[in-house]
């Protein structure tokens, strides 16, 4: 019996965590948020290091999840502004479908960026046009956009299935192709740009479904659990992060001449800090774990809705142990609290996720 | 990650399962408010383990125990949880004093006080705090003096769970009142049967009334009754102290849950009068069932990472306290909970109430467990300095 990381994973986990702190240090986020554009030379680190192609799919087990989850929680410590998450996803996508391998080995490297356009505006179609389809619709809320090379997106292919969900088509768009246009959105989280992306009439070849048309719905759903768990694991790090850092403020920040860490009001929003932060740590391992052996897979909704409370609690409660300074846009406080706000509602929120374990609750107990 | 039991741990499991069910009393938590027949069953109870083997499971043979491992042990807890079975009326004896004599008795101390605790013919009452010494434990004053070739002892203590039925007593007294607080305490053995030991009984609000004082008037006891060395009973009683506070978690996680499935039924079954609508059809309760239920699944898993790290034999820290704060802030909510759905029907209370009253036993006792084994103020002070560095 062992519960935590092996060996491999806590070595993957130091790598990784080397690389942002040599590559993505805070200095680097700053610089971001002022002039937000992905560094290649980072894109291309990250590709050598292997992570974005981390987990696979072996029957109804998944492989790597562990690796990746390693990974997104130190991605989540330094606030790391890069779509991570959309090139795992990605990257994970085009390896079901041996057609996509050249494009794979190229994502999968780092030598160009996907994202994904989470978020649909009414119902994107695929129209039949000659031997493939014409592609209309309207996203928002897609990350990186700007930067990215290709776009997944999912499309309803007209005519595939009986249902609009059975119709669900993964397509890899161009980002550079004239049929599609990006328009930057405003948001409180500046770690990740998001973009609203209009695609009107664009030519959809087979090359660029993933899989068949119609087969987008499993795609779906495993990026809505693996997502679920890797934001999970992002809020995680960011959670440490803040933690800690608010700690050693708490050890230099006088006022009534002593440290203030020493007032037993700061140590216990300290102590519940903690138990939220090692509470959430301990649930996401064991989903990941579930996901890997095939069992449980409600464990992602629990590990889901803990740490997107907690996440949110801690780095607002990071907030008040600063006092004035952490209200101020020069803290970094507000970049924790923020990138934490967002990431709790991405793929299901607290409420969406509550409701599922008590769904699948109700149905072990037969009701 | 390696979480898959071993085929033996899995036949352990299933036999543990199969004897529990055949002989567990039950709704022995309802006999709160007769304390004699409580007592008698549990007594009986524990004589019934112990036949069984199902005492000191992973405590070596030499010494009367099972000679398994802790997997075997956690096994049995969990089971005991899920059927909802007593621990026994003896968990001082088991849980604290044969894992604190293991690591710090002698051969001698072993051989006598290990295999009586084994056959549960000595029962033993923990004698820690003080009507003076709650929080502040290691400013107890107890005191114990060397008289020739015996200590005595004198003083008072509290919350001495069913020192009344005890034969035994570990007394944690004051032999340096010189030195600083924690550097002045001697740990004991004492018979409960010296002249100069009485027991007064102290009702809660449970209704239970296991609670005891104890006092201590020029009681005699030989020169070599304690553990360890003179005044260093400080560092012995806190060697068994955070093994306590993790080791019990997957066993508590079993009752929890037993206690929310409970809940979940009587969900399906309540009818919430604004709306006309059951209790399990309210998003406001789903809700928060959920968020219960989530409480408990991570609890389960920080018992998983605790005996993870008792067997791979890693060192169990301050982060005990973690698993102490979290459980009982845990209990706490869900017995709230329990009683909100309850609404009117809350009140009733043993065979007036909605199960058979289980759930205001829950609900009381959960506010016992934020105070008991260092309150969660002091969990929290323990987790700020201990593992987060603040400063004292």
């Amino acid at each position: 019996m062992y519960f935590g990381f092996s060996d491999e994973e806590k070595m993957l986990k130091k790598s990784f965590r080397d690389l942002m702190e040599k590559h993505a240090p805070i200095d680097y986020v700053r610089k971001f948020i002022d002039e937000p554009k992905v560094s290649k030379s980072l894109q291309n680190l990250i590709g050598q290091q292997g992570i974005l192609g981390m987990v696979t799919r072996n029957g109804d087990r998944y492989e790597g999840v562990l690796f990746a989850v390693a990974a997104f929680e130190e991605a989540g410590k330094a606030l790391l502004p890069f779509p991570l998450l959309e090139g795992v996803l990605g990257t994970y996508a085009l390896s079901r479908d041996e057609t996509k391998e050249d494009l794979y080995a190229e994502v999968l490297e780092g030598r160009q960026l996907v994202t994904i356009a989470w978020h649909e505006n009414g119902a994107p179609k695929l129209y039949r046009q000659g031997e493939g389809y014409a592609a209309f619709g309207s996203f928002h809320g897609v990350p990186f956009a700007d930067d990215a090379d290709r776009i997944l997106a999912f499309f309803q292919a007209q005519g595939t299935g009986m249902t609009p969900s059975e119709e669900t088509t993964l397509v890899i768009l161009d980002r550079r192709h004239p049929a599609v246009s990006v328009h930057p959105l405003k948001a409180m989280d500046l770690t990740m740009p998001v973009y609203r992306v209009e695609v009107a009439g664009y030519p959809v070849t087979e090359n660029d479904i993933i899989l068949k048309p119609g087969d987008g719905l499993g795609l779906r759903r495993e990026f809505e659990q693996l997502g679920a768990l890797f934001a999970s694991a992002e809020m995680l790090g960011l959670s440490d992060a803040v933690l800690y850092k608010t700690v050693e403020y708490t050890k230099v920040r006088k006022q009534f001449g002593q440290e203030i860490g020493k007032f037993q009001a700061l140590k216990h929003m300290a102590a519940d800090m903690y138990l939220m932060l090692e509470s959430s740590r301990v649930a996401i391992i064991y989903a990941g774990w579930a996901l890997e052996s095939g069992t449980e897979p409600e464990s992602v909704s629990i590990a889901k809705a803990y740490t997107s409370e907690a996440a949110m609690e801690i780095t607002g409660m990071a907030i008040q142990m600063h006092g004035g300074i952490g209200y101020t846009w020069e803290s970094d406080m507000h970049l924790y609290f923020k990138r934490a706000r967002r990431s709790a509602a991405a793929f299901g929120d607290m409420f969406a996720h509550r409701e599922r374990v008590i769904q699948t609750l109700l149905e072990k107990v037969g009701g | 990650m390696d979480l898959t039991e071993t085929p033996e741990q899995r036949e352990y499991r299933m036999r543990a399962r199969e004897w529990l069910e055949a002989n567990a009393p039950r709704n022995w938590e309802l006999l709160a408010e007769n304390y004699d027949e409580m007592a008698k069953v549990l007594k009986e109870w524990e004589v019934k383990l112990a036949q069984a083997g199902y005492t000191g499971i992973s405590v070596p043979k030499e010494y009367g125990g099972q000679g398994l491992t802790f997997m075997e042990e956690i096994i049995f807890y969990e089971e005991m949880g899920r059927v909802g079975a007593p621990r026994g009326i003896n968990n001082i004896g088991k849980n604290l004093l044969v894992p604190t004599l293991l690591a710090a008795g002698t051969e001698e101390q072993k051989k006598r006080y290990i295999p009586k605790v084994m056959t549960a013919e000595e029962i033993w009452c923990q004698g820690y705090s003080e009507p003076n010494a709650g929080s502040d434990l290691a400013s107890l004053s107890t005191r114990a003096v060397l008289d020739g070739d015996e200590w005595v002892i004198n003083g008072q203590k509290i919350w001495t769970s069913f020192a009344s039925e005890a034969h035994m007593c570990i007394v944690l007294a004051r032999t340096n009142p010189e030195a600083p607080k924690h550097k002045g305490i001697t740990y004991f053995l004492v018979p409960m049967n010296t002249p100069g030991v009485t027991v007064r009984p102290l009702k809660q609000m449970s209704a239970k009334s296991e609670f005891c004082e104890v006092f201590f008037d020029n009681v005699r006891i030989p020169k070599d009754s304690y553990v360890g060395q003179i005044n260093e009973g400080w560092k012995i009683a806190n060697l068994t102290l955070t093994f306590e506070r993790g080791s019990g978690t997957l066993g508590r996680t079993a009752i929890y849950m037993k206690a929310f499935h409970e809940l979940l039924a009587l969900s399906k079954e309540l009818t919430v009068a604004a709306t006309g609508r059951k209790v399990i059809e309210e998003s406001y309760y789903r809700q928060k069932l959920a968020k219960s239920y989530i409480e408990f699944a991570i609890l389960r898993y920080h018992g998983l990472n605790i005996c993870s790290q008792i067997v791979n034999n890693q060192k169990i820290g301050p982060e005990a306290s973690l698993q102490k704060l979290y459980y009982s802030e845990a209990h706490k909510r869900f017995g709230e909970l329990a009683m909100e759905i309850e609404s009117e029907m809350a009140n009733y209370w043993f065979d007036s109430a909605l199960v058979k009253g289980k759930l205001q036993l829950s609900y009381l006792e959960s506010r016992a467990d934020t105070i008991h084994s260092g309150t969660s103020q002091i969990q929290r002070n323990i987790i700020a300095e201990r593992v987060l560095g603040m400063p004292r």
